[in-house]
C-alpha cells in the first residue's frame, strides 16, 4: 500500500509537470508569420549552382533576401559583407547596432529548428561539421542550405570570406574587406617594426600543459599579420589540423618568445562592459551564454568602432608576473623577465569582435607604449 | 487449506489486475505527454490551431510544417529512444542481476560514442554515416563484451560486468584521444555526447521505429527467460532455461536496442536505470510485465525531458541528456535511500 501512495505522489508530479509546461507561457504570438509562407503567388526565383564544402551542388539564390548564419564567425563575415541575417546564435557578441535587435535562435551546436522557420530564410550558411546531422531539417525550411567548412582555410583569421562572398554575391564586398584588413596590418606591422618584440607565442592559460596556437589558427594568423614570427612551426599543421596543440615546454624555452600571451577563459576588456558570458571558444553552452548578446551600451559601440581607442584590462601584472616568475617552468623566459605577458581579452575570437578590432587590440596588447 | 489456495489465486488475480493498471495508465499519460510536446515549443500556436492541422482545416503552412515535420517527429524519436534505452536496461538488470546494469555496461554508450567522435573528427564531410557508425560502434561492443567475458564456453554476469567496465574504459581513453587531438571539434562532440534531439525528423524516426517495434517484440518474448535468470543460473537451468544462448539472445537484444537509441540521439545517460526501477516497484519483477512498462517509462520520461528540454529556455535549446542526468541524480539517491529495505532485484 505504501508502495501505491509513493506512486501516486510520483504520479501526481508528473502531472504537475505536464501542466506546468502546457500552462506555462505564452502571450498570444501571432500565427500569422510576417514571412510569406504560402505556396501561392511565389515569384520564381533565380537561382545558381553553387558547390559547398560537403561536396553538394546547392542551387542558390542570385540575390538572396534572407540570409542566416548558423555560426558566430560566419555571422560576422555576412556583416562585413555588408549583408544583415534575419537572425544570430547566441555566440555572436559583436557589438553591431544592426544585431542587437535580431531574434536568436539558440547557441551555434544546437539552434532552434522553429525559429529558423519562423524566420523563413531563403539562404542557411551552415557548418560543414557541426550542422550536416540536421541537414534534413535545415532543408525542410525551403531555403538553400549550403555548407562551409572553416577548418579549409589556410587563413583563419579572413577565413572563408571568398566563399561566402561567392554565395552571397558580393565579390566586390569581399576585395574590399580584405583589403581593409591587409592595410591595417600593414600600418601596425610599421609601428611595432621599432619594437625589439619579433617572436610571440600565445597559449591557452589556466592549466599547466602547454596548449598553444598554431600559425593558421585565428590567434596565431593575428601574430602573423602583426608581423611577428609564432614559435610554434608551420610544419606542426601537417600532423594535426587543431587551431591549439600540446606544445614542448623545453622548445618554447630554446627558442624563447619575446612575448607571451596567454589566452584566459573568462576574462574580459573593460570596454566589454557588461557583457559576460563565458569565455573560451568552447564557452557559452549554458543559458548564461545568452548574456553576451546584452549590448555594451551606445557609449562603448562607439569605442568598439574600427578606429575606437580600448581600454585593456588586465590581470594585475603583479599577479601575473608571479604566478610564472615563480615556476621554474617560465621564469627564465625572455618575456617573463621583461614582463612581456599578456592575457589576451576573451572577446578576441572568431564571431566576437571585429578581425580590425582585434588586430588593434593585440597591437596596443604587445607595444602599449607605441600607441 | 482451500480457503488458502483460493485467498493466493484471488492475490495473483489482484497483482494482474494492478499491473495492468499501471500499464494502462502510464500509457494513457505517455499519450498526454505525447499530445502537450506537439502542442508547445518554441512558436505559440493556440491549441485550436494545432488540432485544425490533424483534421486536415489548416490553412497555414508554418504551423503545419513545425507540427508535422518538426514536432510530431522528434517526439516520437523522443518516445522511440526512450523506450528502447530502458527495455535495454530492464534486459540487463535481469541477467546481469545487478541493479546498476544499464547499457552502458555492455558498452552502448562508448562503443557508440568512440564510432561517432571517429566520424566527427575524421570524416567531417560524412556525418551521414553517423548513426550507422553510432550503431555499429555500439553492437560490435557489445558483442566483444561477451566474447571477452566467456570462459570455456560459459559467461557469467560478474565476467561480463567486468568486462564490460574494462573495454568501456579503453573505449572512452580512445575517444578522450581523439577529442584531445581534434580539439577544435569539441563543441559538436560534447553536444552529441550529452544528448540530443535537436533537429531529429521523419528520417531518425526512419531509422529507429524498426530497431523499436522488433526490439520490444523480442523483448517481450525474452522476459519469461529473464525471469528464470533472476532464480539464478543452477535453478533456472535446471527447469530447461539454455543459459548461454539465452543470455547472448538478450544481450544482443539489449545491444540492438541500445544501440540504435545511441545511434540516434546521442548517449543520454539514466533512462536505461531510472525507468526499469521505477517500473519495478510497480509491477513487481516479473519480466512479462517489466518489461513493457519500463519500455513506457522510458518513452514518457524521456518525452517530458525532451519538452522541457526545448521549452524552459526558450530560444534556447539545452541538450536533453542534462535533463534526464538532472532527473536520475535524485533518483540514484531515492533508492540508496531505501536500500535498507531489499530492493526487489534479487
Amino acid at each position: 500500500m505504501n508502495k501505491k501512495k509513493v506512486f501516486l505522489a510520483v504520479l501526481l508530479m508528473f502531472v504537475l509537470c505536464i501542466a506546468a509546461i502546457g500552462c506555462g507561457k505564452k502571450q498570444d504570438d501571432a500565427v500569422y508569420s510576417e514571412n510569406d509562407f504560402s505556396d501561392a503567388g511565389d515569384e520564381q526565383v533565380k537561382v545558381r549552382l553553387l558547390k559547398d564544402d560537403l561536396e553538394r551542388e546547392v542551387e542558390v539564390p542570385v540575390q538572396p533576401q534572407r540570409v542566416l548564419a548558423l555560426n558566430s564567425a560566419m555571422m560576422e563575415m555576412v556583416f562585413e559583407l555588408g549583408v544583415i541575417p534575419v537572425g544570430k546564435v547566441s555566440e555572436y557578441i559583436v557589438p553591431r547596432p544592426e544585431a542587437q535587435d535580431l531574434p536568436g535562435i539558440s547557441f551555434e551546436n544546437s539552434p532552434n529548428i522553429e525559429m529558423i522557420n519562423k524566420l523563413a530564410p531563403d539562404l542557411i550558411i551552415a557548418h560543414a561539421s557541426n550542422h550536416s546531422q540536421i541537414q534534413d531539417s535545415l532543408e525542410a525550411t525551403g531555403a538553400a542550405v549550403f555548407y562551409i567548412d572553416p577548418g579549409k582555410a589556410e587563413d583563419q583569421l579572413i577565413g572563408r570570406i571568398d566563399l561566402v562572398s561567392e554565395v552571397l554575391g558580393c565579390k566586390a564586398e569581399a576585395d574590399v574587406c580584405v583589403q581593409r584588413i591587409r592595410e591595417k596590418a600593414e600600418s601596425l606591422q610599421k609601428i611595432l617594426a621599432g619594437s625589439p618584440i619579433k617572436t610571440a607565442l600565445l597559449i591557452q592559460g589556466g592549466s599547466q600543459s602547454v596548449r598553444a596556437a598554431q600559425t593558421f589558427c585565428f590567434w596565431g594568423r593575428l601574430l602573423s599579420f602583426l608581423g611577428l614570427e609564432n614559435i610554434v612551426p608551420e610544419e606542426v599543421a601537417k600532423t594535426t589540423k587543431a587551431g591549439f596543440v600540446n606544445f614542448d615546454i623545453e622548445t618554447v624555452i630554446q627558442k624563447d618568445p619575446d612575448v607571451l600571451l596567454i589566452l584566459q577563459p573568462g576574462f574580459r576588456s573593460a570596454s566589454e562592459g557588461g557583457q559576460g558570458g563565458n569565455g573560451g571558444k568552447q564557452g557559452g553552452q549554458g543559458p548564461q551564454g545568452n548574456g553576451g548578446n546584452k549590448p555594451g551600451g551606445e557609449g562603448q559601440q562607439g569605442k568598439t568602432g574600427g578606429e575606437g581607442q580600448q581600454e585593456l584590462k588586465s590581470i594585475s601584472p603583479e599577479e601575473l608576473l608571479a604566478m610564472y616568475q615563480d615556476d621554474p617552468m617560465w621564469k627564465q623566459l625572455s618575456a617573463v623577465k621583461n614582463g612581456h605577458i599578456y592575457i589576451v581579452p576573451d572577446n578576441v575570437s572568431p564571431g566576437r569582435i571585429r578581425i580590425l578590432d582585434a588586430l588593434d587590440v593585440m597591437a596596443k596588447l604587445i607595444v602599449p607604449e607605441a600607441f | 487449506m482451500a480457503d488458502y489456495v483460493s485467498s493466493k489465486v484471488r492475490l495473483e488475480r489482484l497483482k494482474k489486475t494492478n499491473r495492468f493498471f499501471w500499464i494502462i495508465l502510464f500509457i494513457l499519460l505517455l499519450f498526454m505527454a505525447l499530445i502537450l510536446s506537439i502542442f508547445n515549443g518554441t512558436l505559440y500556436f493556440s491549441p485550436h490551431a494545432v488540432l485544425d492541422v490533424f483534421r486536415g482545416r489548416s490553412q497555414e503552412q508554418l504551423i503545419r510544417h513545425i507540427v508535422w515535420n518538426v514536432r510530431l517527429p522528434r517526439t516520437l524519436v523522443a518516445m522511440m529512444v526512450g523506450f528502447n534505452m530502458a527495455i535495454a536496461g530492464a534486459l540487463l538488470q535481469g541477467i546481469l542481476r545487478n541493479p546498476l546494469a544499464s547499457p552502458n555496461i555492455i558498452g552502448a554508450n562508448s562503443g557508440a560514442g568512440l564510432a561517432a567522435v571517429i566520424v566527427m573528427s575524421l570524416m567531417p564531410r560524412n556525418m551521414k554515416v553517423l548513426p550507422s557508425a553510432a550503431f555499429l560502434g555500439a553492437l560490435l561492443a557489445g558483442l566483444i563484451i561477451y566474447a571477452l567475458a566467456r570462459r570455456e564456453g560459459r559467461s557469467s554476469g560478474i565476467t561480463i560486468i567486468l568486462a564490460g567496465v574494462a573495454l568501456g574504459a579503453l573505449l572512452s581513453a580512445f575517444t578522450s584521444a581523439l577529442m584531445i587531438l581534434h580539439s577544435d571539434d569539441l563543441g559538436i562532440t560534447y553536444t552529441w555526447l550529452a544528448g540530443s534531439l535537436i533537429g531529429r525528423g521523419w528520417p531518425y524516426f526512419s531509422l529507429i521505429w524498426p530497431y523499436s517495434l522488433a526490439g520490444g517484440l523480442a523483448a517481450v518474448f525474452l522476459g519469461p527467460r529473464v525471469n528464470l535468470f533472476l532464480l539464478g543460473e543452477e535453478v533456472g537451468k535446471s527447469l530447461g532455461l539454455s543459459v548461454e544462448i539465452s543470455r547472448l539472445l538478450i544481450i544482443i537484444n539489449a545491444s540492438i536496442l541500445a544501440g540504435s537509441a545511441v545511434s540516434v540521439a546521442g548517449t543520454i545517460g539514466f533512462i536505461g536505470i531510472v525507468a526499469p526501477h521505477t517500473a519495478r516497484m510497480m509491477v513487481g519483477n516479473d519480466y512479462r510485465y517489466l518489461v513493457i512498462l519500463s519500455g513506457i517509462l522510458g518513452s514518457l520520461l524521456l518525452t517530458i525531458s525532451d519538452t522541457l528540454a526545448r521549452t524552459l529556455f526558450q530560444p534556447l535549446e539545452i541538450p536533453v541528456g542534462i535533463f534526464t542526468a538532472v532527473l536520475g541524480a535524485p533518483f540514484f539517491y531515492f533508492l540508496l535511500y531505501k536500500k535498507r529495505s531489499e530492493l526487489p532485484i534479487s
